[in-house]
């Protein structure tokens, strides 16, 4: 019995300060964003440069696999972008379902010969269809090689010094592209800029179209919106404060296509996304280039979220594969001065918090089991938990503050109280279920590399109330 | 299991967690009740400040009850909104009433304590000559933008030619992007002489490509006396070349095309002879028809691609030559590339596809 109270006794003290160590690090990530947020805010208002008539031409790339739900809005919410001069590359994946079909029938299109500039590896095209009556849209057909394979010959296909990423499950709104280009006409430098991604679950949506922003009625999904802006509004903005941002998300953003050529464009990989801006990091530092990596959170893509605890978990052990894939491949620059801030604050961050944070907390709760059974507890062990719960609410509740300070989507009381009620009660299972998930994905993580992650989705404009 | 030390730390930390998550709470709702209550608050004064402002446009009226009523900073904000949101509406220059109403003078005094983009816009739009030398000193900011924003705004007032000449000249050796510099350049009303004038003056690289990049884009530069000024830059390093050749493209004049083909025939960097290429549809086609196909036998791809983008882009002649172009070519790449582009043209498809064959 003794040797069970030292081992938990021990682990109490490593988890406090564990808790302690990556709350302050948290709290400094949130006073980061914070300023930065109300420049950003100061600036978006009063932005000349919006009215602007120049732009740099952006080729938008969709990787599509079994998307035939959603492809039709996808396409015809980014066709109505409010945008001077884009191409939208659609690659089919050598989906299972109708999706090409669907395209080539509701666009009317025809099979064109093209002479590819091959400029990053990817699978066989099999075919590229255009339209006349929209001439600024191709759909190539591929064969499967998943998502990162698809994004590549999208990038050999496409025509403009700029390409975005999008997926094909989500909409875009009708200023998110003019938005999300201004660092790159401002700094010369900027090589990728990552957009917000925020839930279109219970949102009146038509014709591609967001037409009010609600919050869901599934708990699930509502729980997810509190983590989407924990994830967008502190963290990344922090991150890219010091220009150490390691994600931009597959789901939105914007890069310098020469500079994903120079880094022999996305590797296949769970976390394509996160894999990419980790090679531009690494090539750029190392070879002492300059170079900027920019996250605008006024430039908002609206995705689906998972609303069933299987879509859900499939989900997240998906990221956490990709996350730790993508970790490991670069764990060279861990602790690395030569990476700079990158090597020395986020990745180390990502390594101890996000990677290993899950083990850690899940190996507390046994801890915690073990000592309720054993007859061992002490009331401080729970209120360690206790504490790094309120840390947790602390960070939500922050980043609903940032939301309600700066964009306002869910606006009025009714919905804020739902919201940091949702904050409060996140603490208690769901964080408990995501953390296990999290753990389990370590087992075989290098499953499913090429795979695409399938979520059930179901036509944006079903979800019209 | 912890030392008294430890557990007190512990508690200290729930407590001051409990008590920050409190105040969050309190800050979120102070947010949205703070927006609601500015809005009204906005609202209010907008309506008791439109019909005074508006009758001290369009009537001079009442300029000291006017005066009197923009008692605080909110109250002189609402009004600068009015009267900005009514000059665009209009097409107005209202920056005498901004001068008579002292909002310039109330907006300059809050830049130089600090600069403010909220502030500096609106100072922006007032378009009055007084902000110069503010905007001057601010457009020094290392903040891009900021600066862009002060450089705009100088380019909306109307200044004399030597005021205006500092500020483009500051403009040009800015750190802002090139094609967003000729941008501001095109709201400066400056004559085609001037610029010429500015280009000839200017020493660097950079500020050379702005100056002709942005006369390129004058109808002026139609006329052979300001296009032949240019000829003189086709000899300085690279990216000078390129602007150039673009601009005595864009100058339609056929006199130039000789000069091109001389230059296409002696140039070794692939980036001049795409210029080259892009700017030859500028010309009628039975003048560029033979240098574009020699083009398309360019060993760089990019030269080539242009080649039959810029054969495509000239018409009916320049469709019929391409199609000549895939069937008869040996070169497979060549042909290949025709055919992508007339494949891909819609006049073609419509012609061909009401062929039965």
């Amino acid at each position: 019995m003794n040797i069970v109270i030292n081992i938990i006794s021990t682990y109490s003290i490593i988890i406090l300060i564990y808790f302690f160590a990556i709350s302050i690090f948290y709290i400094i990530l949130i006073l980061l964003s914070s300023r930065k947020l109300i420049d950003f805010i100061k600036v978006i208002n009063n932005d000349v440069t919006i009215i602007s008539n120049y732009t740099k031409p952006i080729s938008i790339v969709v990787p599509a696999y079994n998307e035939e739900a959603t492809i039709i809005d996808n396409i015809t919410s980014l066709l109505d972008l409010n945008y001077p001069e884009f191409e939208i590359i659609v690659v089919n994946d050598w989906s299972k379902d109708n999706t090409l079909n669907k395209i080539i029938d509701y666009f009317k299109l025809r099979k064109i010969d093209v002479e590819i500039n091959m400029q990053v590896d990817c699978r066989e095209i099999r075919g590229v269809y255009s339209s006349f009556i929209i001439p600024n849209l191709v759909v190539v057909d591929k064969e499967n090689g998943g998502k990162a394979d698809a994004l590549n010959a999208g990038i050999n296909l496409s025509r403009y010094p700029l390409f975005c990423g999008i997926d094909a499950d989500c909409i875009i709104e009708k200023n998110a592209l003019l938005r999300i280009v201004r660092p790159f006409l401002k700094y010369e430098d900027t090589i990728a800029v990552g957009g917000i991604v925020r839930i279109a679950n219970g949102c009146t949506i038509k014709d591609g179209k967001l037409l009010e922003a609600k919050l869901p009625k599934q708990a699930i999904v509502r729980f997810q919106i509190v983590e989407y802006f924990r994830a967008f509004l502190t963290s990344r903005i922090g991150w890219e404060r010091i220009n150490a941002l390691l994600i931009i998300s597959g789901a939105f953003g914007v890069f310098k296509k020469s500079a994903v050529v120079q880094v022999g464009g996305y590797s296949t990989t769970i976390g394509e996304d996160m894999e990419l801006t980790l090679k531009m990091h690494e090539y750029f530092r190392k070879n002492k280039l300059k170079y900027k990596i920019d996250f605008t959170s006024d430039a908002v893509c609206w995705t689906q979220a998972p609303d069933t605890l299987k879509g859900l978990r499939s989900q997240r052990i998906r990221w956490h594969r990709g996350l730790t894939d993508s970790l490991l491949r670069h764990k060279k620059m861990i602790f690395n001065p030569k990476y700079g801030t990158v090597g020395i604050l986020s990745m180390p961050y990502f390594f101890f918090v996000e990677m290993l944070g899950p083990v850690i907390e899940m190996i507390g709760y046994v801890m915690l089991i073990i000592s309720v059974a054993t007859g061992t507890l002490s009331k401080f062990f729970i209120f360690v938990f206790l504490m790094a719960f309120l840390y947790g609410i602390l960070f939500s509740l922050s980043a609903i503050l940032f939301e309600e300070f700066s964009y306002k989507r869910y606006s009025g009381f009714k919905e804020i109280t739902k919201l940091v009620i949702y904050s409060f009660f996140e603490q208690f299972i769901y964080r408990q279920i995501t953390v296990w998930w999290r753990v389990i994905s370590f087992f075989n993580f290098k499953k499913g590399s090429t795979q695409w992650g399938t979520i059930k989705r179901s036509s944006f404009s079903n979800k019209e109330e | 299991m912890f030392s008294n030390n430890i557990k007190s730390f512990i508690i200290l930390n729930i407590y001051f967690l409990i008590i920050v998550d409190i105040f969050l709470i309190i800050a979120i709702y102070f947010q949205i009740i703070k927006g609601k209550i500015k809005t009204k608050l906005y609202e209010k004064a907008l309506i008791e400040l439109k019909p005074m402002i508006l009758n001290f446009i369009e009537e001079d009226d009442k300029l000291f009850d006017l005066k009197k009523s923009l008692k605080n900073d909110f109250t002189k904000n609402v009004a600068i909104d009015i009267m900005v949101d009514y000059s665009e509406e209009k097409d107005m220059d209202l920056s005498e009433k901004f001068i008579k109403l002292e909002l310039d003078d109330y907006l300059i005094k809050k830049l130089s304590r600090r600069v403010n983009i909220t502030y500096l816009k609106k100072l922006t739009f007032m378009r009055v000559e007084t902000a110069y030398t503010t905007l001057l000193r601010v457009s020094e900011s290392e903040d891009l933008d900021i600066c862009y924003m002060s450089f705009f705004a100088l380019s909306l007032i109307k200044l004399s030619k030597e005021k205006k000449e500092i500020a483009i000249k500051k403009l040009v050796n800015s750190t802002i992007l090139n094609d967003r510099i000729i941008e501001i350049l095109n709201k400066f009303n400056l004559g085609i002489e001037e610029w010429v004038e500015l280009l000839e003056k200017e020493e660097t690289s950079k500020g050379k490509v702005i100056y002709i990049k942005n006369l390129s884009l004058k109808q002026e530069i139609k006329i052979e006396e300001n296009s032949d000024r240019l000829l003189k830059f086709l000899t300085y390093d690279k990216e000078v070349k390129i602007a150039t050749i673009l601009a005595l493209c864009n100058s339609k004049n056929e006199k130039y095309i000789n000069q091109l083909i001389n230059i296409y025939e002696s140039e070794e960097n692939w980036q001049v002879r795409v210029a080259i290429a892009k700017g030859l549809r500028n010309f009628k086609f039975e003048k560029v028809k033979g240098i574009l196909l020699i083009m398309t036998n360019d060993n760089e791809w990019w030269v080539r691609y242009n080649a039959i983008k810029s054969i495509v882009a000239m018409g009916e002649e320049g469709l019929f030559t391409l199609i000549d172009l895939s069937l008869e070519v040996k070169d497979k790449n060549i042909s290949d590339l025709a055919y992508y582009f007339l494949n891909s043209n819609k006049d073609v498809y419509n012609t061909v596809k009401n062929i039965e064959v």
